[in-house]
């Protein structure tokens, strides 16, 4: 029996648990150039078969628009090597979003001012200019495998929404006035060449099968409208002018929302609303409670996450302290069940977030490494992380 | 940079037992076995251990923040010194000797100590307006250290009793704290100037973990004065990660400089002395000193 006890205090003292680690599971990325004037603006991601894939735009010589760079990534968020399309296209516009595995995302052509629909697969990409539309400005995809897209009319001084065929071929367009008399060009173009103190939060989706949002400026005022493609829109729920608005949405389910919202320099969270799709109404009717750390023009970006047992909302935005927070909320309830910083030290802003195949978290944006550079960054949190936050 | 410093270690451990050896050989005597020695032919001991410690981290995967675009991976490697920051030590020594033979346990609270720096460079649009960072961080861990040792006695007769000695440990950790020192160089001007990025200091207890070793070593033990010193050199070799364990990205405060753990191990050298009492003291065969 003594002989048993020293064996298990032995056992005991000397055993060792070693918990291995993927570096694939996780990571935090920041992606350095040796030259200090190098200036990118990371617009979103996309997860592909062999790592992520980052689109970019960058400053470059001769343009006021940003330049088009795609940066590609292991899975371990290490980079592979970049497709640099600043001297062709101009103007990356957001989201990314992937179709039956193949990347797709929008830019324009800086002479037609067309946009181009850009397919991308690990190693390549194949460009398709659609004739007939301006500036884009938002893109999204549809529920029945085409890509949904929010530009400009400049001449008729519309915001327009378009379905297209992953081939580029447009099945369905409406252009929606931005009021009689109004021009909102010279904001549109600022919104290209200034995206640091002017970007506006163009945005579109479908929220329920063959109905359609987008976030633009309509009735002189930056408005969500709600479109099956029909002349007038289904419902709007109306801003105040540029000055205050939605940043970003994310359907839950039927007409509830989970709201990002601004007004002045005052930004809102709505974890759960419930938004009259199919009548006028104003954004002071939802945004009510104001959250005091979030930097005046916050970008913002919500997403579902969910587990096991629960669904959640996360909502991410930049702090007045220059951090990104994460906030959890139980997307059915809207009840808040957990906070989370992410960065210190540099400053950071966030771009694009998402959640991948495996349920972990994906977060893109810029750092300021020795506090000047500005640098790309992707950060993964893997899905245990996350859980930790909510418990 | 891992091959020089193992030859480093090997070299000063060589010549401590160089030195060790050539003392004894003077020391030792000859004489017939006395009561005293049959006393502590079999004998439990006990006592008191201090000491000073060195350690060599030896990374085994390197982990990095940053990805370049356009220069090497290589150039972001961290350089870690090695055996440059003496920690401390402090515990029991408890023994059960049978003719030359001894197996103990020397429970120790251990500090030790580390330091790796890392630098990066940016390069100017105008070619001079440059900008230099250097992080030096130091490591510093807490553990329990519960050696399980065997010694042998080289000579086992007289006051002066060389052995070598061999083991095992496992070092539970309490504490790990980093400091990280920020320095940047800006090369805006003709000349260029050296100012600081800050200094951060944070506990990172979560980040490292547990870790077990090998170790050997070589000592002597001192019957003067009516007590039992020990003097001891040991060279511990780490077998196991003091990293690594989960995600080593999870809430990083440094990443912001660039900093996150590699997979590391670490050797330790050691250093210590012990005071020992004989617990069979008070016996009716044996008489004491």
């Amino acid at each position: 029996m003594k002989k048993l006890l020293y064996i298990a205090i032995l056992a005991s003292l000397f055993g060792c648990k070693e918990e291995a680690f993927e570096p694939s599971s996780a990571f935090t990325r920041i992606y350095d150039s040796n030259r200090g004037s190098e200036g990118y603006y990371p617009i979103d991601f996309i997860q592909t078969s062999t790592g992520y894939t980052i689109l970019t735009g960058q400053t470059i010589d001769g343009s006021d628009y940003l330049g088009v760079k795609l940066i590609r990534v292991d899975e371990e968020g290490t980079f592979l090597f970049e497709d640099n399309l600043t001297s062709d296209y101009v103007v990356p516009t957001g989201d990314m979003v992937s179709i039956d595995s193949v990347g797709y995302f929008f830019a324009m052509e800086p002479t037609s001012l067309n946009p181009v629909l850009f397919q991308i697969t690990d190693s390549a990409y194949n460009a398709t200019e659609i004739a007939g539309l301006d500036y884009p400005l938002a893109a999204s995809s549809t529920s029945g495998g085409n890509l949904l897209l929010l530009s400009y009319d400049l001449q008729g001084q519309e915001m327009v929404l378009s379905e297209i065929s992953t081939a580029g071929v447009i099945s369905s367009t409406e252009g929606y006035s931005v009021g009689a008399g109004s021009d909102y060009e010279a904001e549109v173009i600022k919104h290209y060449t200034d995206p640091e103190r002017s970007s506006l939060p163009f945005f579109c989706g479908e929220w329920s099968s063959g109905s359609y949002y987008f976030n633009g400026v309509y009735n002189y005022t930056m408005s969500l409208v709600f479109s099956n493609f029909a002349e007038q829109p289904m419902g709007v729920v109306q801003g105040q002018r540029l000055h205050g608005g939605l940043r970003d949405i994310m359907p839950i389910q039927g007409s509830q929302f989970a709201l990002f919202g601004y007004q002045f320099n005052e930004n809102f969270i709505v974890a759960n609303a419930t938004l009259n799709t199919t009548g006028s109404t104003s954004i002071t009717n939802y945004l009510e409670t104001t959250v005091s750390e979030f930097i005046s023009r916050s970008n913002a970006d919500i997403v579902n996450w969910q587990t096991d047992s629960q669904s959640y909302t996360i909502i991410a935005a930049e702090t007045e302290s220059r951090q990104i927070a994460l906030y959890f909320y139980e997307s059915t309830s809207g009840e808040l069940a957990g906070i989370h910083k992410l960065g210190y030290i540099n400053p950071y802003t966030l771009s694009s977030m998402r959640v991948d195949n495996e349920g972990n978290l994906v977060i893109l944006g810029t750092t300021y490494v020795s506090g000047r550079f500005k640098r790309v960054f992707l950060t993964k949190m893997s899905a245990d992380d996350l859980q930790s936050i909510v418990n | 940079m891992t091959p020089n410093a193992l030859s480093s270690g090997s070299r000063f451990f060589a010549i401590a037992a160089l030195l060790l050896i050539s003392f004894l050989s003077v020391a030792q005597r000859s004489s017939p076995p006395s009561t005293f020695e049959s006393f502590l032919n079999t004998q439990w001991w006990l006592g008191l251990r201090f000491g000073v410690n060195y350690t060599q981290p030896v990374a085994t995967t390197d982990y990095f923040i940053f990805s370049p675009l356009d220069y090497e991976s290589e150039n972001l490697q961290k350089t870690y010194d090695v055996f440059n920051l003496a920690g401390g030590q402090a515990g029991l020594d408890l023994s059960f000797y049978h003719k030359g033979f001894s197996i103990g346990l020397q429970p120790t609270f251990k500090i030790m100590r580390y330091s790796y720096s890392n630098s990066f460079e940016w390069q100017g649009s105008g070619g001079s307006d440059g900008l230099e960072t250097e992080v030096k961080v130091e490591q510093s861990l807490q553990v329990i250290e519960v050696p399980l040792i065997l010694k042998y006695e080289i000579i086992k007769r007289g006051k002066v009793r060389p052995f070598v000695l061999a083991g095992l440990q496992q070092s539970y950790l309490i504490n790990a704290q980093k400091k990280a020192e920020v320095t940047h160089t800006d090369y805006l001007a003709a000349i260029p100037q050296t100012y600081s990025g800050g200094d951060f200091s944070l506990g990172n207890t979560e980040r490292m973990s547990n870790f077990f070793g090998a170790l050997g070593g070589i000592g002597t033990s001192l019957d003067y004065a009516n007590i039992r010193t020990v003097i001891e050199i040991t060279y511990l070799y780490g077998l196991s990660s003091i990293t690594a364990n989960g995600n080593p990205f999870s809430e990083n405060e440094l990443v912001g400089i660039g900093d996150v753990n590699d997979e590391l191990r670490i050797n330790n050298l050691n250093a210590a002395i012990s005071f020992v009492f004989p617990l069979r003291y008070i016996d009716k065969t044996f008489q004491p000193y």
